[in-house]
């Protein structure tokens, strides 16, 4: 052992690295760079609107801005801590500029005369809390603006470059288009009622179309690992569903609940809420049976016949020889299929699009994830949503595979 | 000497040939829209505009469903469609507030508009895109039922439960519904409401905005039970009609009417084009006084201000064109459209358009609230009210939830 470690360190150690390099490049670039910016994102109130940096600015705010260093809207513990905590005299005057508004920021009134605003400068600049713009800066950013009638507006040319500095400079006097709110949009998961529903569906969905899909891909498995007749037109039957995006499966079934159901005098399940869940959870089922009962079916054919066999040799029933014999053997089989149905539920999102559009308390994780960021218009939320699926998502398999793992035989 | 003066000025005038046509460099505009019944027209549009300014070419872009979150991604990826097409009044507003709009307040077209549209497209002040169309939504009605069974136009809401008791009694189904797909339902609630609070829907607007207001009162008690009666009235299977079953429902000639705006009434004539239909408002109360038409403008088209200038400059050319008399006569013609353009010729168009000509004509209308509503509030309103309808929301529920959406906007 100890000469193969030695070995790698000398020689292979940077081919390796070098081996690896490309990939990991475009690892970061795809999926690791867009994952922090994700995090990021969770604690801004974005509404997927806002710009990063402000495309049309009144002239009067531009110049209060610029000329004056007055912040047009800064927030609460910014204003007391920067300003107000550092004034000596003139606190009034400041404060009396500014309203309060019920999302905790100041904003700075624009209707005023222009003396009061030049007063309000002095005040700053006497008790050095105002953030100076540096002349470089005034006229790079009056070089990227210009102005129409009474507004300035962003060019057409302002690279993305651009952008990021002008965002930077912006945020020297506590500028932010887009603002920070910290832990607000966590917090918040825990008092929205919707949420807790989402969850509660989902947990549902997941126990019920994994415990269901397996045991009956499973039980197909092992019909079809008997000595019945058309075996492979049987396997091709139970697979064929699969082959179908679930887009489409959604529609025949949507069809079927609809037409099928009426023509039977039933009612359509899926407009209610006591049974538009089971709908969502029989669709799902029949779709997804089809790839497991394969995995399955593999797990069978290479367990060795002479065990079994044997068994029987030694008077073992066909009940001993399965629960003895064939279960424990397949109980790799076992893990990924589980594995792969378990993470598939939590994070099902198409097929509660494709048949209820969500109505009748059938939004999924992932389908509330996508209301809340583009209907709701809550991006920050919604991310900070996401992010909490991943944490659940990585903790359930990680439990599922470490318990499973450990039952599994070798032999 | 002669010959060289001659030569010298054919020159200078082929020079300034060649001057002229650098300044008319080809420009190709791109224009956004989500009316997919007017994909062709939009086309033809663009192209009797191309033959004035053989210079501008416009490319038209149809997102029939989602516009609004496809715009949305374009906006924020600073690759915006020089000419978009937005609803009028809050999507408008939220965009202008962001600063991708140009503004047209002093445009030359604008000029051309009736005042009464100008309202839907004004924030803060300034005009930021041209209202294209006017559109109603009441009760579409088939007429020759109704003269089948002797009924009359109801005036007031103790009519209109005499005309469903009489198309009900001679075996016919009053209201083709669609409650499954939940869009139609939002139109309803708010025309419901704001026909609730009448001529203060600015003062409960303002009160909203500031966080005080509420929807509950004592007329919008009375509208739940319009909505209940609305409901039975809508056939055994009212609950699972979607918007397409509704239309064919209604097009089969046994369903008496159809709450929709006249958009639905173009798309049921082309099932079935015998259709013998008119439109007339939905009465909410006994005072006759109080039956309005729920019109307003409806489509508007806005410029972006990140476009380059000469864009800027071409569309708002285009912009005049439709408002010109060529292309009032094409909006009427080709796109079927109630113009908002004043003195417009709308003779040529069908009976429920001249039914609503009519109402706007004597004044019996009421703006659109829901466009007013921040588009979050109309977008949970809808799912409200389905769930109002599938008993998993009470009246008092379904109000709170709307109040409170409408504080999360305010946050």
């Amino acid at each position: 052992m100890k000469h193969i470690s030695g070995y790698r360190d000398k020689g292979l150690g940077k081919a390796f690295y070098l081996f690896i390099l490309p990939a990991f490049v475009l690892y970061l670039i795809f999926f690791l760079l867009p994952f922090f910016l994700g995090v990021q994102y969770s604690f801004l109130n974005w509404n997927g609107k806002t710009p990063d940096i402000p495309i049309q600015m009144s002239a009067k705010k531009f110049n209060l801005l610029i000329e004056k260093n007055l912040p047009i809207e800064i927030s609460k513990n910014d204003f007391n801590e920067k300003f107000l905590s550092k004034i000596n005299s003139g606190k009034n005057e400041i404060e009396n500029i500014y309203t309060l508004n019920p999302n905790e920021y100041y904003t700075l009134n624009l209707t005023l005369d222009d003396d009061v605003y030049e007063k309000a400068k002095k005040i700053l600049e006497e008790s050095n809390c105002s953030n100076l713009f540096s002349n470089d800066e005034k006229n790079k950013l009056n070089s990227f603006y210009e102005l129409k009638q009474d507004t300035y507006v962003l060019k057409n040319e302002v690279s993305l470059l651009d952008r990021f500095y002008i965002k930077k400079i912006l945020a020297k006097n506590y500028y932010h288009n887009i603002k920070n709110v910290g832990f607000k949009n966590y917090i918040r998961l825990f008092h929205d009622e919707k949420f807790k529903e989402v969850i509660g569906f989902t947990l549902f969905y997941t126990f019920f179309n994994m415990l269901l899909i397996n045991v009956i891909a499973l039980l197909l498995a092992l019909a079809l690992d008997s000595k019945i007749k058309h075996k492979k037109s049987l396997r091709t039957m139970f697979f064929l569903p699969n082959v179908v995006s679930l887009i489409i499966v959604a529609y025949i079934w949507s069809f079927i609940f609809r037409e099928g159901f009426g023509a039977l005098g039933w009612k359509n399940w899926l407009v209610y809420e006591n049974t538009a869940p089971w709908a969502i959870v029989l669709t799902s089922v029949w779709q997804g049976v089809g790839y497991i009962m394969i995995i399955y079916l593999a797990g069978l054919q290479s367990i060795p016949t002479d065990i079994l066999e044997v068994a029987s040799i030694d008077g073992a029933n066909n009940w001993q020889r399965f629960t003895n014999i064939t279960l424990p053997l397949l109980a790799p089989s076992m893990t990924i299929s589980f594995f792969i149905t378990l993470t598939n539920s939590l994070k099902c999102f198409e097929i509660m699009l494709a048949l209820t559009n969500g109505a009748n308390k059938t939004t999924s994780f992932v389908l509330n994830v996508y209301f809340e960021a583009f209907k709701q218009e809550r991006v920050g939320y919604s991310t900070a949503q996401a992010i909490i699926l991943l944490l659940i998502i990585m903790a359930i398999s990680i439990v599922q595979l470490s318990i499973m793992k450990k039952k599994e035989l070798q032999y | 000497m002669k010959r060289f003066v001659l030569f010298l000025l054919a020159a200078t005038t082929l020079l300034c040939v060649g001057c002229k046509k650098e300044n008319n460099k080809k420009i190709t505009l791109h224009l956004f829209h989500y009316k997919q019944e007017i994909v062709n027209e939009m086309e033809e549009m663009a192209a009797a505009f191309h033959n004035l300014y053989p210079n501008i070419t416009i490319e038209t872009e149809t997102i029939p469903n989602d516009a609004q979150t496809v715009l949305k991604t374009r906006l924020f990826g600073g690759e915006a469609p020089d000419i978009m097409m937005l609803q009028s009044y809050s999507t408008i507003f939220e965009y202008a507030q962001e600063g991708f709009l140009a503004d047209l307040t002093n445009e030359a077209f604008m000029e051309n508009i009736v005042n009464a549209a100008k309202k839907s497209v004004t924030y803060e002040g300034k005009a930021y895109a041209l209202p294209l169309d006017m559109a109603g939504i009441g009760v579409v009605y088939n007429k020759d039922l109704f003269a089948k069974l002797g009924l009359e136009i109801p005036k007031t809401y103790s009519e209109l439960k005499n005309v469903c008791k009489v198309i009900s009694d001679n075996g016919f189904t009053p209201f083709a519904l669609s409650i499954r797909e939940s869009w139609p339902l939002g139109h309803f609630i708010s025309m419901a409401h704001t026909a609730s609070i009448g001529d203060k829907l600015d003062a409960w607007l303002a009160e909203m905005n500031a966080g005080t207001g509420t929807f509950a009162s004592e007329e919008m008690d009375k509208m739940f039970e319009v909505f209940d009666f609305f409901k039975a009235n809508g056939g055994d299977k009212a609950m699972e009609m979607d918007y397409n079953s509704s239309l064919n429902n209604f097009a089969s000639g046994s369903y008496g009417m159809m709450v929709q705006g006249l958009w639905a009434y173009g798309a049921a004539m082309k099932l079935n084009p015998t259709l013998n239909a008119g439109f007339f408002p939905f009465p909410f109360s006994d005072n006759p006084e109080q039956t309005k038409l729920y019109v307003d403008t409806d489509s508007t088209l806005a410029i972006s201000a990140t476009a380059p200038k000469e864009n800027i400059e071409a569309a708002k050319l285009f912009l005049n064109f439709l408002t010109s008399e060529e292309g009032v006569q094409l909006v009427v013609e080709k796109f079927k459209l109630l113009p908002t353009v004043k003195n417009a010729d709308v003779s040529g168009m069908q009976a429920p358009f001249q039914d609503l000509v009519r109402y706007v004509g004597e004044g019996k209308t009421m703006p659109w609230a829901f466009s007013m509503w921040p588009s979050t509030v109309f977008e949970n309103s809808k799912n409200g009210l389905q769930e109002y309808f599938s008993a998993q929301k009470t009246k008092e529920e379904l109000l709170q939830y709307l109040d409170d959406e409408w504080k999360k906007t305010l946050e």
